[in-house]
Order: structure tokens, then sequence, then C-alpha cells
């Protein structure tokens, strides 16, 4: 696999660009623009992408994921497998190597007492990192030479390419944060502003929530990259403002996510600047149904807890019937053009991950009207609403304030009255909604409606950690704070049993069987998850920008180290 | 008048310390939560850490009192050691923006520059061509050149300046490339050829701000010497034949610009503010579009200092604005 | 004094003078007509004697003083000063004869500049039109100061720092600086305090006396103005109604409008004063704006006659040295004017 990748990599380099071979800063600078500013380069104290994205031009981590959410090896000589005999039988174990003769931009060379102190500074327990979760499950790491990293987990782990792998899991430097640690890390303005990597920039100059530069790292292990001696990293305003400065004036070369309306977005793209790409990741807009009962009627405390099951939405023919009514291309047309395809799954790729369900694609309102009827719905009073057991079919739908959303919400609306069931809409502010405040009463994980829409994905390739979200003991609820991911309070002792399975899988085929059947139990087994669509990301790049490849798995700027100017 | 300074600066103490807890109770009670732009995959417990590296799992009086502290004592001490290389100050004890998890006191020294440049230059050059104007305006009451400049002002002052950005940008910058949408902060002025790069970056937020300055300040220019021209001493002026150049420059001028001064003087504090907005839409990246960032981030030591900042800028200009007219204006004695 | 005046030298002459300012309405502003403040005016003014000019507030006497000292530009009529034309000179022409013609504001706090002190106000002027070195000036100003009575220590300060006689006797200063032949006095002591108002007022004579000055001298107050003017005006509604020396007009006012006037002045001998018989005048004086066809005070009169309200009377001499503008009096209509006159003498006589 490498050596292929390696090759189609060469070949299109010798297409694309023979000035690739050129040697390093040869062409000039490099303006990128991200509408939302990067704050710190450190991102183990922060988790938003402007922060990680950028970083990730200076800082590397072992191993990450290209455009295919494929494993390739970064600052490790090669990836550890069970067939390598880099990952135990017992999968307890993987053993990194690191490449000889790494430099760090100061010129130090880089050893694996710097990998596992990556693994003690992301791991304090005052520092608060944001990254913790990649580290979770590691019993020790130990170096065991000065380039070989064993990490050893608490229990086998099929997925062991957690920690030091992708841009949010980096290397930094044992010398620059040594005095950074816990507490102590916010005080290292210096490093956390300007930290020292193995990319292919450093950091001339920082300012924060404002612009970065950077120049071409001397000491990057490809002499001949990169092709770029400076770069301009903007950051801040809006989306339009980004999409413009490439598309339409030419100043900059690079602009990140430009969620414009596709209409908008063509417009810019017309003044002949620059082009816009896209690629999908796992970002699907869902809407979710809340299987218990959120009525204000009960008790604080009760309200969307497990005592109550919720008296529509438990049946599954009217979970069916609330997904059958619904267009989802006409919702792709509407919200994001190219930037979104229709999805049945919560899990849309990587593709050996994603299952062919594909049913849901296809309205059917009459189909189901007759699932409503079949299961007891019917118009006895004639008002265009069905009714049971003189209760209304009425519903909730709420969502985070936001046009697409916003759009969404009175579509969905109308198919579902269509069938003869109302609905309220609301729309509470995103900074609540996702805020997680305990004492708001409208956040999504409270869920006090019948169902939610949002928008999630996974880190990475693997969706296990994902799936795992929807076993039973993660339910939200008083007693934990309304902390807890399986927001839907779904609870299947059979999903239950099949994630444990996944957890002790380790063979590649098997764990995307699996991971298939989870996916299958949510959707279409179940129509407890009901995913809309699957959100890819326009970014966009000048004409004289070569190099570009749209990653979703990993940072967009996972390879400006083979950016060039197009001659 | 000193004693009245000193005066109005004590009781401006306990203003502040008002004011400084009606902000951090108002941040307090907003809705929002520092972590909320993290993305959905960091797990729970992840949040509960970071909250807590934040200092979020103090209860608020304790988080106030802190920051009491940090503002008025830690900070005071560090700018005194980084004048004079002294170590009075604990820089662990310093207010640390979230956002950043660096001293929020450093970020905005390091834009205050930026937006005082650009802020700063749009305000002088807004006094600069409102005075004339108003006094034109005044003294031709009614005239063509009085009803283009209040149609004008009328614009300037109700269009909102992300539209009049926004429309600059489309023309000049996408259609005529003649000036950048995007503000290069990065750009030190070394030679003529940078200078005249700064030029023209500054070109376009700068008219902006400027107009929307000019028109207020104008307005009011306009309104006082209106007040004057109608007052007897000006026919005193002129019954003395005093030439009309000296009856409006030395008589009417001068006492129009009493008010004017102050209304000058009290719209300084803004230009700290930054121009929110306008800095928005140039990426000017100054202290106005910091403080966006910081509300939109829920960066609460930053948003908390920053406004801090303005509300005390506010209240010293004030006291300023009041010396200003005592000193202008002989019928005022603070005694 | 019938016999001494024609004798003098006229020194300000003042011809159909009119100043209308006009009113505009509307987004555009158009003109929709004219507040007519000073219409058709006519009046001579002699050297050395003062003419008082009375009239209800509104009346047009300050836009007449100040039209006559070009404050404003007139609408039409003749305004001559030492005989010299100045109804239609440019203001830069003006320069020269300001000196000549000066004027003492009725509000001394808002006629003198607040951002100036007392030695500036009053040298300016001299600045201006002379050439004088600066001790010279300063020597000026000091006997300016002392002429009007203020303490010369306070050349130095603002004009708020005074009472509101010293205010006005700034204002005299300042008026008398340039050494004027002419000095309008409007109402220069209006706005200050009754024990003040004799202060200021045998300061003004004093200076007459002294300086051999020309007063037109505005007042609603018809007492002090039978006590300083030589002659008196009374305006109604934007024009003279009569002007006559003042005994005669106090002791046989010939114009319905003045005897109503006088009829409201109390009489200082208190078995006179319990004879006085007041003329209680009906309605409201109409808006200069708009005033009635015929006779301005035909709405009001007393004596009011069908002629009135058709024909505006002409301002004619009509005893000698006396003049009228009243249908009562015109020649077309000798008798009944007679008649008139000798009803309203007797009217008079009984009010008396
Ligand atoms: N500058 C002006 N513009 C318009 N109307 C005026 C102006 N000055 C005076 N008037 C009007 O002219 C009339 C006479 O005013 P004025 O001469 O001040 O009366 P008086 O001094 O007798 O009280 C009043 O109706 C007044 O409203
Ligand atoms: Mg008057």
């Amino acid at each position: 696999m490498r050596l292929k990748s390696a090759l189609l990599g060469a070949a299109a380099g010798i297409a694309l660009a023979p000035a690739a071979f050129a040697e390093r800063g040869a062409d000039g600078h490099l303006n990128i623009i991200y509408w939302q500013a990067p704050s710190i380069l450190n991102p183990y104290l922060s988790s938003g992408t402007k922060d990680v994205e950028s970083a990730s031009m200076v800082l590397e981590p072992l191993a990450g994921f290209n455009e295919k959410g494929e494993l390739f090896a970064r600052l490790a000589e090669d990836i550890p497998t069970l067939a390598n005999g880099g990952v135990s039988e017992d999968l307890t174990t993987i053993t990194w190597k690191l490449k000889p003769g790494l430099l760090w931009s100061d010129g130090t060379a880089v050893t694996s007492a710097d990998v596992v102190f990556s693994y003690e500074y992301c791991t304090h327990p005052e520092g608060g990192c944001a990254q913790a979760a990649r580290y979770e499950g590691i019993q020790t790491v130990e170096a065991l030479d000065d380039l070989t990293v064993k990490v050893t987990f608490t229990a086998p782990k099929p997925n062991p390419y957690n920690a030091f792998v992708g841009s949010t899991s980096p290397i930094i430097q044992k010398a620059q944060f040594a005095n950074c640690l816990g507490a102590a890390a916010p005080q290292c303005t210096e490093a956390n502003f300007g930290p020292i990597g193995t990319g292919p920039f450093t950091v001339t100059e920082f300012k924060p929530n404002d612009v970065i530069s950077m120049a071409a790292n001397a000491n990057y292990r490809d002499p001949a990259k990169p092709a770029f001696a400076t770069v301009t990293f903007k950051g801040g305003g809006d989306a339009a403002a980004a999409g413009r400065a490439v598309l339409e004036t030419g100043e900059f070369d690079y602009a990140w996510n430009l969620q414009l309306a596709p209409d908008v977005l063509a417009g810019m793209e017309a003044a002949g600047k620059g082009k816009v790409i896209n690629a999908f990741g796992t970002l699907v807009e869902r809407i979710e149904m809340n299987m218990t009962d959120p009525s204000p009627s009960l008790a604080e405390g009760e309200r969307s807890t497990v005592k109550h099951p919720h008296p529509i939405l438990s049946d599954i023919r009217v979970r069916k019937a609330l997904s059958m009514a619904i267009d989802r291309n006409l919702l792709v047309e509407v919200g994001y053009g190219k930037a979104g395809r229709p999805t049945c799954n919560l899990v849309p790729a990587p593709e050996m991950f994603a299952s062919d369900n594909t049913e849901c694609l296809t309205q059917d309102v009459e189909g189901a009207k007759a699932l409503l009827e079949e299961a007891g719905w019917t118009d006895s009073d004639g008002d265009g609403i069905r009714d049971k057991d003189g209760k209304k079919l009425s519903l909730l739908y709420q969502t985070s304030v936001n046009a697409v959303r916003q759009d969404f919400q009175a579509l969905v609306k109308q198919w579902w009255s269509e069938i003869g069931v109302e609905t309220e809409l609301k729309s509470v502010d995103a900074s609540v909604f996702f805020g997680g405040d305990p004492g708001s009463p409208d956040t999504f994980q409270k869920f006090y409606a019948d169902v939610e829409m949002y928008a999630n994905n996974f880190d990475g390739t693997d969706p296990e950690p994902y799936l795992s979200q929807y076993l039973c003991d993660k339910i939200p609820g008083p007693d934990n704070g309304w902390q807890g991911e399986n927001i839907n309070r779904f609870c299947d002792p059979a999903y239950d049993t099949l994630v444990a399975e996944l957890a002790k899988t380790g063979e590649i085929e098997k764990r995307a069987e699996i991971a298939k059947k989870l996916n299958e139990m949510l959707t279409k087994d179940s129509y407890v998850v009901v995913p809309l669509v699957d959100r890819g990301r326009n970014s966009a790049h000048s004409n004289t920008l070569g190099g570009v490849v749209l990653n979703t798995w990993d940072s967009e700027l996972w390879n400006t180290s083979d950016w060039f100017r197009v001659k | 008048m000193l004693t009245y300074s000193i005066r109005r600066l004590l009781i401006a103490i306990p203003t502040l310390l008002f004011i400084s807890l009606v902000i951090f109770l108002i941040l307090e009670m907003a809705p929002g939560d520092p972590l909320a732009d993290q993305p959905l995959t960091v797990p729970p417990e992840v949040r509960e850490k970071m909250r807590a590296a934040l200092g979020l799992d103090q209860p608020a009086w304790v988080r106030y009192l802190l920051w009491l502290k940090q503002f008025f004592w830690t900070e005071p001490l560090h700018l005194v050691d980084s004048l004079l290389g002294t170590g009075f100050a604990d820089p662990a004890g310093r207010i640390v923006s979230w956002q950043f998890r660096a001293p929020a006191m450093d970020i905005i020294w390091q834009r205050l520059p930026q937006t005082l440049q650009v802020v700063g230059l749009a305000y002088l050059v807004g006094v600069i061509i409102a005075v004339p104007i108003g006094i034109i305006s005044a003294y031709r009451q009614y005239s063509w050149f009085d009803n283009i400049g209040t149609f004008v002002s009328m614009v300037g002052f109700s269009v909102p300046t992300f539209f009049t950005g926004v429309v600059l940008i489309i023309v000049f910058a996408v259609n005529l490339h003649w000036f950048p949408s995007i503000y290069d902060t990065t750009l030190k002025v070394t030679d003529w050829e940078s200078f005249l790069k700064q030029a023209r970056q500054m070109v376009m937020p700068v008219t902006v701000l400027a107009l929307f300055n000019a028109s207020q300040i104008s307005r009011f220019m306009r309104a006082s010497m209106l007040d004057n021209l109608q007052q007897d001493y000006v026919r005193t002026a002129r019954a003395k034949g005093m030439g009309e150049k000296v009856v409006v420059l030395r008589h009417v001028l001068r006492n129009s610009l009493i008010p004017v001064v102050t209304v000058i003087a009290l719209g300084i504090p803004t230009i700290f503010g930054g121009a929110i907005i306008t800095e928005q839409v140039f990426k000017v990246n100054g202290l106005g579009q910091l403080l966006i960032t910081a509300i939109y981030a829920n960066d609460l030591p930053m948003v908390q200092t920053l406004t801090f900042i303005f509300a005390a800028l506010t209240v010293l200009f004030n006291l300023i604005a009041d010396v200003l007219y005592g000193v202008l204006d002989p019928r005022i004695r603070y005694d | 004094m019938l016999d001494t005046a024609p004798v003098r030298r006229k020194l300000v002459e003042v011809q159909g003078l009119r100043m209308y300012f006009p009113i505009t309405a509307g987004l555009l502003r158009r003109k929709v007509g004219d507040v007519k403040a000073v219409d058709n005016v006519s009046f001579d003014i002699y050297e050395g004697e003062t003419l008082g000019l009375v009239g209800e507030s509104g009346c047009g006497k300050s836009t007449c003083g100040r039209v006559i000292l070009r404050l404003y530009d007139p609408t039409g009529g003749s305004i001559r000063i030492e005989g010299r034309e100045i109804a239609d000179a440019a203001q830069s022409d003006l320069r020269d004869i300001r000196p000549t013609m000066q004027m003492v504001f009725q509000d001394p706090q808002a006629s003198l500049n607040p951002r100036m002190t007392v030695a500036a106000i009053i040298g300016e002027p001299l600045d201006e039109h002379t050439t004088l070195s600066k001790a010279e000036k300063l020597a000026r100003i000091y006997e300016l100061m002392d002429a009007v009575g203020l303490n010369r220590n306070y050349a130095n300060r603002y004009p708020h720092e005074f009472s509101g006689g010293q205010r006005q006797r700034i204002g005299i200063a300042r008026a008398l600086a340039l050494n004027p032949k002419f000095v309008v006095c409007d109402e220069p002591i209006a706005a200050l305090d009754v024990s003040i108002q004799a202060q200021v007022v045998n300061l003004l004579e004093e200076l007459q006396d002294r300086l051999g000055l020309t007063y037109l001298f505005i007042s609603h107050d018809l007492s002090m103005v039978r006590h300083i003017a030589d002659r008196v005006a009374v305006m109604y509604l934007g024009k003279i109604v009569e002007l006559a020396p003042r005994d005669d007009l106090y002791l046989r006012p010939l114009h319905p409008y003045t005897q109503a006037l006088l009829s409201a002045v109390p009489e200082p001998d208190p078995e006179l004063e319990t004879q006085r018989r007041r003329i209680i005048l009906k309605g409201d004086v109409p808006s200069p704006a708009n005033p009635p066809k015929g006779c301005n005070f035909c709405t009001r009169c007393p004596k009011v006659m069908d002629i009135c309200r058709t024909v505006d009377p002409a301002f004619r001499e009509v005893e000698p040295g006396r003049f009228t503008a009243c249908h009562l009096f015109s020649q077309s209509n000798e008798t009944a004017g007679q008649t008139a006159a000798a009803e309203a003498r007797q009217s008079i006589q009984q009010g008396v």
C-alpha cells in the first residue's frame, strides 16, 4: 500500500508540476485565509479546528490520514500493524519506530522522549488537555530506545491508531514544553504561540485571532520541500470575505471551509481566479428521535429520562413514517448544493465502514401514511392531524439557530403535515444548544423536545467510539449532570453486545462488518437516528496554487509540504 | 481645577468597581459556554477537565474577586515589571484569556497599535473634515452645500458600516483591484514602498469610519454654529465692524467649538473600543475584533477585561471632557 | 423746542425703509410669504438728539434699529447717515462708516462674547479700525472703562463675572470705543433691575452730554422714554404710527394707538392717577406675516372707520413737527379729521 501511494504521488507530481522538484522555498510566498482565526497553536489546549489545522503546518503526529482516510507514516518509519508485528497479537501494545535522523526546526534531534512527553503533557490531570480522549485506555508509553516507543493499553485495543495519529495528537518538543505541564500550561505563552515542530513550516510571528507568519522549516526532512519560503495565515472575518479573497480578488491562495449558499459560491467561482474543491467526511446532519417522554407535565428530573418512554415515538412505525416522508434530495439541493449528498447512514464513510443502505433516499409519502394508519394513528376528527386515543400526533422539533437548519425545519414540517403530523418548531442559539450547561433546559443533551436536528461526526477513520455513544449506560440524565452522548436515550442490549464484540475485534474486515451492522441497527432497523445529509466541505484555492488535496480525515493543511506555485 | 479633577477621580473608583461587578454579573448570567465551539467529538470527561483548567469549577464570587485582584494588583505590577525589569508580579496570577491560554493584557497591547492606527486615524480624518463642513453648512444654512452635507451625513450616519464597507470592497477591491480586501496586519512600514502599501490598505477602512465619524461630528458642529450665529454677541461683533472672517472664525467658531470639543473628547474611548464591525469587515483585527471574537468564544476574562477598560476610558474621557469644558469656557468654574 | 429742531443738522435720514423676513415652508423651503417686521418707515434723527422708539414687543423696533445699522440687509428704502446712503452699500464698503454708528444691546449677557475678556471686547474694534499702539490701546480701554464707571482692575475678567448693570456698562464702553456719533440703544435697560436702570440711563445721558452723541433709544417703557427722549416715534406692527416732540406726544397724543398706549402708563401724580382712564384695546396684535388690509391698526382701533379697512393711511406731518398715519387726520377728509382731532384732544383731556 505504501509503495503504491508513493508511486501515485510521484506520478501526480510529475503530471502536475515539473517544478515540484525545485529547491525548498523557490516558490515564494503563500497566503492562506481561515475565516475563523487561530487562537493558539497548541492543539492540546484547544480542539478548535482553526487551531488544530493551523498548527498542523508546524506540528506533526507519528502518522496521519490521507484523503481516502488511509493511514500513512509521518514521523514514524512505518505503520505498525498486526501483520508486521508492530501491534501485539493480544491487541494490547503498539510499538512505533521513528524515522532516523529527524530534526526539530531548532536543529535538535527528535527522539522517543518527545513522544513520551507528548503523552505525559496531554494526560496531566491538571492540564485540561483538549485531546485527552486520544490517549484514553493507555496504561504506559515507554521509550524502548531513542527511536522506539511502546504504547501499552489497559485492555485489548483493536484500533490502536488514536494516540500520536492525526493532527489532533501531534508530537511536541519536550525541551520546549518541559516546564509547561499541568496548571503551568497557560503560562507558556511563547511555546503555545510558537511551538517548535517537525512540519514543513515554522512560526515566525503569531498574532492570536489575527495572523500567523510562517517560514519554511530549514530542517524539514525532505530537502526539496516545502516549495514556499514564507506563509501568511490570516484569520477572521466571514466565509464570504474569505471566498472573495481567493475566488474574486486573488489576494489569497487558499480559503478553508466556505460554508456559503451554493449559488453564492458558484457566483464567486465565475470570477475565474480560483476553484472550489469539495470532499466528504463523516459529518452527517440528522434528526434524532427522543425515545423518552419530554413532556413538560413531568417533574424536573423525570422529563426526558428512561423512566418514561416516549408516548408516540416509541412505536417504530411512527419513526419510520417520519423518515419516509422526507425528501432528502431536496434538502441537499436547498441547503448544501455540491457540498452535500443525501444519506441514510450514520457512518457514511470511510467506504469500507459505509453500509449500502439507500432505501430512505426516495421519499414515500403514501407509504408513510399507510404505516401511520397501521399504527393506529388516524385523523378521526378530520382536522388534518392524526390522533389516537384522544392524543394528537404532534411533535416538538428543535435545532440550533442556523439559516440552513431553519429551512430544513420548514420543509420537514411541511412533509410531516402532509402525512398528518403536526410539528411545532423551535430554534435555540447555537452556543446554548451545544453549550452543555446542565442548568439550561435548551441543550441538545437535555433533549426537552420530541425530535431534534444537528450534525455530528467522528474523529479519524474508526467509527468505534462514535458507535459506542449509543450504549445504554451513556444516556444523559440528572444523575450524570446530563453528560452522556446517547442523546436519543436508545437502549438495546443486542446493540451493547455487538459494540463489546467490536471492541474485541482486531481484524479490519470483521470490524467493518460489525460497524455496518451497528449503523443499521440505529438507522434502517430502528429509525432512532434519521440521517438526512452527508455534509461535505467546500474549500477554495487559487488557480496558481498546485498540490492541494482536500482531506476530511485529517487537517486540510495535511500536505502543505507538497503545495507549489503553478507557473 | 486640580482638586476638582482629583475629587472626580476618587468618585470614579466606586463607580468603576460597580461597573466591573455589573459587567461580571451580566457575563455570568449570559448564556453560553467557553467550550461550546469545541467539536462534539470531545468527550464530556475531557470537557470537565478543560473546564477545571480554566478555573470554571470555582464559584462565581471567587472568580470575581480573583479578577479584581488580577486586574488591579497583578497586572499593574506586571506593567511595572516589564517597564523597569523588576520582578514583583507573579506571572501565574495574571488574567489569562480562555481562548489563547495566554495573558489577556499582552494580546490587548499587541492589538492596540492596529486599532489606534486605523480607527484613530479615521477619527482624526473625520474630525478634520467634519469641522469645516459643519462651519460652512451652518454659515450657509439651507444652501445647496448645506443640503448636500445634510444628505451625505444622514447617509453616512444611518447606513451601517458593514454595508458601506462591503460595497467599497466589492467596488474597489473586487472589481477595480485598487485596494486589498484583506488588511495585512503583518506589514511593517520600513520604506517608501511599504508605506504606500500600508496607505493603500488603510484607505477603505479609514474612509468608511471617517465618513461615519464625520457625519456625526459635522452635525454637532453645524448645530453648535447655528446656535451661536443667532447670538447677540455675533451682532455685536458685526456692529463693531469686524470682517465676516473674524466674526465667524474668531467669535462664532471659538464659542461653537466648546461643545464640539467635548463631544470629540467623549468619542475618543470609542477609538479604543475599536470599530467592531469595520474591523471585522476589513479584517483589521484590532481591539474591536478581539472583543467580538472573545464574545463568540465566551472568553469571559478577555471580555470582562476589555469591556472594563473601555468603561474606565469612558469615565476618564468624561472627566477630560468636563475639564476641557472648564478650560475652554470661562463661564464654567469647578471650585 | 419746535423752533429749535429744524435748525439742527439731520444725522440720520430714513425713507420708506422696509425689512421683510422671508417665510419658507415645506421640504424644499419654498418662500411662502414675508414677515413684514419693518414696513415703509420714514423718519429723521437730528444731531445730538435722542429719538425714542416705542411700541409693544414684536412690533419691529429692534429690527428697525438693526437695519439702520445695516446689521440686516434692508428689503427696500433708503438710510442716510451724515448724508451718505448706506441702504444698499456692500458690507465691505460699510467698514469705514461702522465706527460712526454703534449699538447697545438689550441683553448685556448675550451680546458679549463669553470667551473674551473685557479688555478684548472693548479693544477689538480698536484693532480693526485704528492703528493705535498697544499701550495707547490699553490707555483707551482704561479711559473707556473709567468713562462708564468700571473698575480698571477688572479689565482681564470675563463678562460672566460681572453683574447685569456692569455688563451693560461694558456693552456701552465697547460701543463708544470708536467715538461713534450715532448710537442705537435697543432696550438697554429692559434686562436690568429697576434700581440699576436709572444708573444706566443716567450714564447714557451723561455720555450724550459729554460726547455729543445722537441716540435712537428703543424701549417699550413709555415713562423711561419720556425721561430720556427729545422726540418720540410710536411703532405698531412694523410701521411708525406717530412721531412727535416728547411733550406734545405725552400731553396730546394724536393716534388712537398712542392714546391707548399712554392711557396704560401710570401717572406719578396720585391725584391724576385716580382720574386716569385706561383705553383697553381688544383683540390681539395681528401677525406681521399677515397684516390686515388698510390700516394696520384697524382691527383693534376704537375709532375705526370704513376707510381704515381699505386704505392704508399715509404717514404725514399733520401739525408742524408732528407726524401721524391715521385717516382721522388725512387731508382728503379734513373736516372729519379736525373733528376727530378735536375729539381726540377732548378725550385725552378727560383722561388726563
Ligand atoms: N431674523 C428674523 N427672522 C424672521 N423674523 C424675524 C427676525 N427677527 C425678527 N423677526 C420678526 O419680526 C418681528 C419684529 O421683531 P423685533 O424687531 O424683534 O420686535 P421688537 O424688538 O419690537 O420686540 C417679529 O414678529 C419677529 O418675529
Ligand atoms: Mg426687541
